[in-house]
């Protein structure tokens, strides 16, 4: 190749390593990791959508009622980047600091089944447990790393786990199912 | 052997050729082009996965190892691809670079793909070996049992350091060529046998259409091109033509010429400079294809190979029956007028490369006095062909001359002179015209690196030299 060209070639894949690289990493942002404040409209939380036996939540459930809240926590999602970001202290948010618990769908998949149950405090994923998990043949510590990955996420945008692809999708699944009742 | 006497024939020369240094510019922007493809197909797949987030976890060490095996599996399978076209002899790669030079560059990226897919392979190893608390041995008995297609996989890298290793310098002198053959013939094997883990397994293929779409197409394309290129089209074009020897006939004290014949030869389309895999149709060497250059040129009455009794294959082919049948792979080589780009030639030959010169002399467009033949030998018993050249020369007004005995000193390509001179002069007054000309040369590696530095001296622009090696 000619030199002209080679260094043409070159540097405009070196430009695109590094655009596809940035474009790939998210970039901490201290903005969009504030939280809206909650406001819970009809105060207590609702009844969970699932009618499996197990669905105990934490705060008294009012069975029968399924009123959505109008107002749901749009909380964006911040970056999967696991440093905390300091927030700038919003106004405490009124009614969020009772922690809330909310049972995911049991979710089917080519493995097994899951389901879990996601406890939220001030709009952010506190705790995870599962109430159903069967798998086969994932890497010891994959279910443990996906209850830490989506805490330290507030949500399901984090990278699954090699050769446990299909068990991190049915994971992020009843994350998500269960985050929609919040 | 048939001695049968051939009346030399010339083919009328080509009438036409396009002369000018566009020409060069042009081959020198498509080969750009093909290298930017090249390298851009590797940008790609790597963009595609930082895309993808592949650096967004570098927060523990499987995941430094995680990203680390999908990265080299990526990059490592593109140049494997690419690797694999660069054998494949098609045509729009030979027609630019010519034959020797692909097989260099494929020579060249063997070993760095090796490291970039053993780094895959360990990286994925230790990964998975601290994912699930296992020892790297216990690991690798694990991945190969129980994940899907990762034993054949497996089985493919293992392959595949048989084929580089035996490919090195010093473990291909003490094969031989047949043997070293048949094992690198396993790479097809080893690249087939790792394709499924890829996309049962691989992290970057699965459920993303875009990829999907990309590895298969070029999958496809490789396997294409070398599927008709190395199989199908010489198979079709030899069962076309039918090639038998008609004549084998001694030109020297140890130089013969085969000359083949079969059915419609213009389909076989190959140019004066140019050369074939000789495969011989008997059982001692059908296995066996040797590079030969015409030495004639292509004309519709016969191929014509003027070989140098010298390896045992060369000394086998003095017996050769009339009659045997003939495999030609190619033509291969850019050592042709494609490459001429003025109007004066110089052709410089010296002993085995006399052959291609030959056809070249016959062949090419030119006035009387546009072309000087140099013809280097050590004697002029040993000159081969030495009289059609002589009669190429009378008959179309070229220069010629043989310079025959032991060269004037070790650095020297001529013969020892009573002028003592240097290269450069003497070529000068040969070749007046020799710094304006093409310069196409043949020889021995030693000898056609001399000659090119004493070109260099005398002001020959490098894009007007042409030398090709065999190379295969």
């Amino acid at each position: 190749m000619r030199r002209s060209s080679k260094t043409f070639v070159g540097l405009a894949g070196l430009g695109i390593l590094v655009a596809a690289a940035r474009a790939g990493v998210p970039i901490p942002d201290a903005a969009a990791s504030v939280t809206e404040p909650v406001t819970n409209v009809d105060g207590g939380p609702t009844a969970t959508a699932t009618p499996t036996p197990t669905a105990t939540a934490t705060a008294a459930p009012k069975p029968g009622t399924k009123p959505k809240p109008t107002n749901k926590p749009s909380s964006t999602k911040p970056s999967a980047t696991p440093t905390p970001t300091p927030k700038p202290t919003p106004t405490p948010p009124p009614a969020t600091s009772a922690a809330v618990t909310k049972t995911s769908a049991a979710i089917n998949y080519e493995f097994g089944t899951i389901q879990i149950q996601v406890t939220k405090e001030a709009g952010n994923i506190t705790a995870v447990s599962y109430l159903k998990q069967s798998y086969t043949r994932v890497p010891n510590g994959t279910m443990a790393y996906l209850v830490n990955a989506s805490i330290q996420a507030n949500g399901s945008n984090f990278t699954k786990v090699s050769r446990a692809t299909v068990t991190t999708n049915a994971y992020k699944q009843a994350l998500e199912d269960a985050l929609a009742k919040f | 052997m048939n001695q049968e006497p051939q009346q030399l024939t010339l083919t009328p020369p080509n009438q036409r050729v396009r002369l000018g240094t566009k020409k060069h510019l042009e081959l020198k922007r498509s080969q750009d082009i093909i290298e930017s493809v090249a390298w851009f197909s590797v940008v790609l797949v790597a963009a595609m996965f930082f895309l993808d987030g592949g650096l967004a976890q570098f927060s523990n060490l499987t995941d430094i190892l995680g990203s680390i095996s999908r990265l080299t599996a990526l990059v490592g399978t593109n140049l494997l691809l690419i690797h694999t076209l660069l054998v494949a002899r098609v045509p729009w790669l030979d027609a630019l670079y010519g034959h020797d030079k692909v097989t260099i560059a494929h020579k060249k990226l063997g070993k760095p793909i090796l490291y970039i897919i053993a780094a895959h392979f360990l990286a994925s190893l230790i990964q998975f070996a601290i994912l699930d608390g296992k020892s790297l041995v216990d690991e690798l008995v694990y991945l190969f049992v129980e994940i899907p297609d990762m034993w054949s996989a497996t089985i493919g890298f293992a392959l595949m350091i048989v084929v580089v290793v035996t490919s090195i310098n010093a473990a291909r002198r003490k094969l031989s060529y047949e043997a070293w053959h048949i094992i690198h013939l396993l790479a097809y094997a080893s690249i087939l046998a790792a394709v499924p883990h890829q996309f049962t397994s691989g992290s970057d293929i699965a459920g993303k259409p875009l990829q999907t779409l990309y590895w298969v197409s070029l999958y496809l394309f490789v396997a294409l091109n070398v599927l008709w290129y190395r199989v199908l089209a010489p198979l079709v074009a030899n069962l076309g033509v039918g090639l038998k020897v008609s004549h084998v006939v001694r030109e020297s004290s140890d130089t013969i010429s085969i000359y083949l014949s079969g059915r419609g030869l213009e389909r076989l389309g190959g140019q004066a400079g140019q050369f074939y895999m000789l495969r011989i149709m008997n059982k001692a060497n059908w296995a066996k294809p040797h590079p030969f250059s015409m030495s004639a040129a292509p004309n519709s009455r016969y191929v014509r190979f003027t070989i140098g009794a010298r390896g045992d294959f060369t000394n086998d082919l003095v017996n050769l029956k009339v009659g045997t049948r003939v495999f030609l792979e190619g033509p291969y080589g850019v050592f042709t007028e494609d490459r001429r780009t003025q109007e004066k030639v110089t052709l410089i030959a010296a002993g085995v490369g006399a052959p291609p010169i030959r056809a070249l002399a016959e062949s090419m467009a030119a006035k009387p006095g546009d072309i000087t033949i140099l013809y280097r030998v050590r004697d002029y018993e040993d000159a081969t062909l030495l009289n059609e050249f002589r009669e190429l020369a009378n008959e179309r007004g070229f220069q010629l001359h043989v310079l025959a005995g032991p060269r004037g000193n070790a650095q020297s390509w001529l013969p020892a002179s009573e002028s003592n001179s240097p290269d450069q002069t003497r070529l000068i007054e040969m070749a007046p015209f020799v710094s304006e000309s093409d310069v196409y040369i043949c020889g021995p590696a030693a000898w056609t690196k001399s000659v090119e530095k004493t070109l260099h001296r005398v002001g020959t622009p490098a894009r007007q030299i042409h030398a090709e090696e065999f190379a295969w």
